[in-house]
């Protein structure tokens, strides 16, 4: 069996040049909260050239570099990076064991037939790790405690040929497999200084005199490990998130962490092979209250501009009540439905770029006026549907076979060729002002309408929906007016209004 | 040197233009009188007076289009197509995208990305009428462009001719008469419309007209036509 490790060294300060990319380079260092008795938890590469180092206070290293940058990391910062982490070892395993922290281990069985040689599985590891923002040591080996030896003291990649765990092992020193510090000091005394020192000893013995923890790490420096490998499905959950420093109470500048936001977001789906889907998004205001809110993304897509136009859109339509401290975007995921291509089809849009145009014209739009038009399951005369929800997940606007529709032949009827007639609907129905004889109507006056009625077919009573407040009843008429066009017209018998809902064309 | 003097052998300017291939609305005088149906990655114009049947061309146009599997687009400014007019027009309903903009820049801005989508067969600009303002000239070049590209063909529907010479066929529908069945119950059973060709770029047949019936559900089963 070989299994990988990915560590991400200094896990705080890795989740926070995640999200601040910015910093790299900075002399930064992450306390453990806020003050100037903070505990320093990591620093940077610039920091510690400076003499700082973790465990000090922040008003200590504070003293030792005035141009530090002390920050603190919140811990939906750390639950992304882990889920980003995480997300890089499933896009190549799915046999992955979070093991938290910025560690996680993957099986690495059945991906040699990839990969021309393990070193170049665990370069391809590091690179999606960078890609998502993180930079991870990766080390391969045949037991989770030797790649998890590797990954760490390696500072880089590190592939322990089959066979060789013992040799690399030996030299490393003892303290890397973090005994406590009374099993430290009873080492030291001893004289033991590597791994190798510890190995050597009969497991017994040591049992005997330092008990079961004692047994343990002689294992361990074995290379042994206590549990297996506990592959578990990960969630399918795509969440980040930023504490504010200040609150935002206008839209260009949290757009702007929201870029951060979904950019990052949308980087983790593309590797789980996953398209944004409706966007989720909880806003702890100032005034301590949250605003919960759900942008809808009628056609699922990773482009980030589109998805930024739509949450402005929706943030337009509907400010939050108080300036913003925090910020957390869940992204539903979605999967892009592969369409069997046909040789004798003609090509449709493809789906990907079908998907963006449709988050597009949705932000342009709205939702609800971009779809497929679809018959209302209604008697009601000017009912109408729109599918708009998730196009290409239901198949929609793909190509292939087409649909068996009925239709009217072509037909020659006296010369003319004979098409269905058509109705232009008129939305909303637009009031008119009707004259009638004898409850036939004479004249029609209205908002760019006016004519004396020529001829009219009617009247044909439609009632419904008597069981809900949306009950009608109307009569319906077929009316040539003067000035040539033939309209649809209906009186309301509950109002005795009269209005227009269509026209022939 | 001599060779290439002798007509014929040299030819300057760009290479040979690509064949325009054709969406036949499956109607055939009307594929005959536009040389094969409506041209593709080119401007077309329907246009019209209210009730002069170019949104039942319209639609039939739709329907041969989507039965055989090409997916369409209408932008409708208008908010007027009527879901159940277009399915019983015979369009299949799943391949057509139905976008109603609020105002006319967006519907411009519509139009242009669905052509830069590529892969719509057909794409609808539903101007309505009256043709709403502003309306800048300049919008046509660059549809005619992205049009184009994307062997896409772009149909106007508005009361009268719109996109000027950039249009390269505008075919115009003058109502006749509406059909009424006459008696003690009266039915509108349709109406009928000459269909002229007022302009076309990529042919001869420049002034030629038909005769078109757009027939309700009524007079269809009349005349046996089973819908």
């Amino acid at each position: 069996m070989r299994l990988a490790c990915l560590c991400v060294p200094d896990f705080p300060l890795a989740a926070l040049l995640r999200v601040q990319p910015e910093l790299r380079g900075e002399p930064v260092a992450v306390a453990d909260g806020p003050g100037p008795g903070a505990k320093i938890l990591a620093v940077s590469a610039a920091a510690a050239q400076h003499g700082i180092t973790a465990g000090l206070s922040a008003a200590q290293a504070a003293a030792i570099d005035a141009q530090l940058l002390i920050r603190q990391v919140s811990p939906d910062m750390l639950r992304a990076a882990q889920a980003a982490l995480c997300d890089t070892a499933t896009s190549f395993s799915p046999r992955v064991e979070d093991a938290g922290g910025g560690i996680v281990y993957l099986d690495l069985d059945g991906l040699g037939a990839l990969y021309e040689s393990e070193s170049q599985l665990a370069n391809a590891l590091a690179q999606r790790a960078v890609h998502l923002g993180l930079d991870a040591y990766v080390g391969v080996a045949a037991s989770k405690v030797a790649a998890g030896l590797a990954a760490r003291n390696g500072g880089g990649v590190t592939v322990i040929p089959r066979g060789e765990e013992w040799s690399f092992l030996a030299p490393v020193p003892v303290a890397s497999l973090e005994p406590g510090l009374e099993l430290t000091a009873t080492l030291q005394r001893w004289g033991i200084r590597c791994i190798g020192d510890l190995a050597a000893l009969p497991a017994s013995a040591v049992g005997t005199r330092l008990g079961p923890d004692g047994m343990r790490l002689v294992r361990r420096a074995r290379g042994e490990d206590e549990h297996p490998l506990v592959p578990r499905p990960l969630p399918i959950h795509f969440e980040e998130g930023v504490d504010l420093e200040y609150g935002i109470d206008a839209v260009e500048p949290f757009l702007f962490v929201l870029r951060g936001l979904l950019d990052r977001l949308t980087t983790r789906l593309a590797v789980r092979g996953f398209i944004c889907g409706d966007l989720r998004l909880s806003l702890r205001l100032a005034t301590r209250g949250r605003d919960e809110r759900t942008v809808g993304v009628a056609a699922p897509s990773n482009d980030v501009k589109a998805l930024l136009t739509l949450a402005r859109l929706h943030l337009e339509a509907h400010p939050p009540d108080a300036a913003i401290e925090a910020l957390r975007v869940t992204a539903i995921p979605e999967r892009l439905r592969a369409a069997q291509l046909d040789l004798f089809r003609p090509n449709g849009p493809t789906p990907t770029r079908l998907a963006v145009t449709l988050a597009r014209l949705t932000a342009i739009c709205g939702a609800d006026r971009v779809g497929a038009p679809a018959v209302a399951d209604s008697h009601r005369p000017d009912a109408y549907d729109v599918r708009s929800g998730s196009l290409l997940a239901d198949g929609l606007l793909q190509e292939g076979h087409p649909a068996t529709i009925s239709h009217m032949p072509p037909a020659i009827r006296d010369g003319s060729a004979v098409i269905p007639l058509a109705l232009r609907a008129v939305r909303p129905p637009r009031a008119v002002e009707v004259f009638c004889t004898r409850d036939r109507p004479e004249f029609v006056r209205g908002d760019q309408l006016a004519g004396r009625v020529v001829y009219a077919a009617g009247p044909w009573r439609v009632q419904g929906e008597w069981w809900s407040d949306g009950r009608y009843v109307r009569d319906y008429y077929d009316a040539q007016l003067s000035d040539g066009c033939v309209y649809r017209l209906y009186c309301d018998l509950a109002t005795q209004g009269w209005f227009v809902d269509g026209v022939y064309d | 040197m001599a060779e290439f003097s002798l007509p014929g052998r040299v030819h300057l300017g760009a290479a040979a233009a690509e064949p325009i291939r054709r969406l036949p609305s499956g109607l055939q005088h009307l594929d005959t009188l536009l040389d094969g149906g409506v041209p593709r990655g080119r401007i077309s114009e329907l246009i019209g007076p209210l009730s002069s049947g170019k949104t039942a061309l319209l639609l039939a146009l739709l329907a041969a289009v989507t039965r055989r599997g090409e997916v369409t687009a209408c932008v409708d400014l208008a908010d007027a197509l009527h879901p159940q007019s277009i399915a019983a027009a015979g369009v299949d309903l799943q391949r057509i995208l139905w976008v109603r903009p609020r105002s006319v820049i967006d519907g411009l801005r519509c139009t242009e990305l669905l052509l830069h989508a590529g892969g719509f067969a057909l794409t609808v600009l539903d101007l309505g009428a009256p043709v709403p303002r502003p309306l800048r000239r300049s919008i046509w070049p660059r549809l005619q462009h992205v049009a184009e590209h994307s062997h896409t063909a772009l149909v106007i529907l508005a009361p009268h001719r719109i996109a000027g010479s950039f249009a390269v066929m505008s075919l115009r529908l003058q109502p006749r008469q509406p059909l009424w069945r006459r008696g003690a119950w009266p039915l509108f059973e349709g109406f009928e419309t000459a269909l002229q060709l007022e302009r076309n770029k990529l042919g001869d047949s420049e002034a030629k007209s038909i005769k078109l019936q757009a027939a309700s559900q009524t007079l269809l089963s009349a005349f046996d036509l089973q819908l």
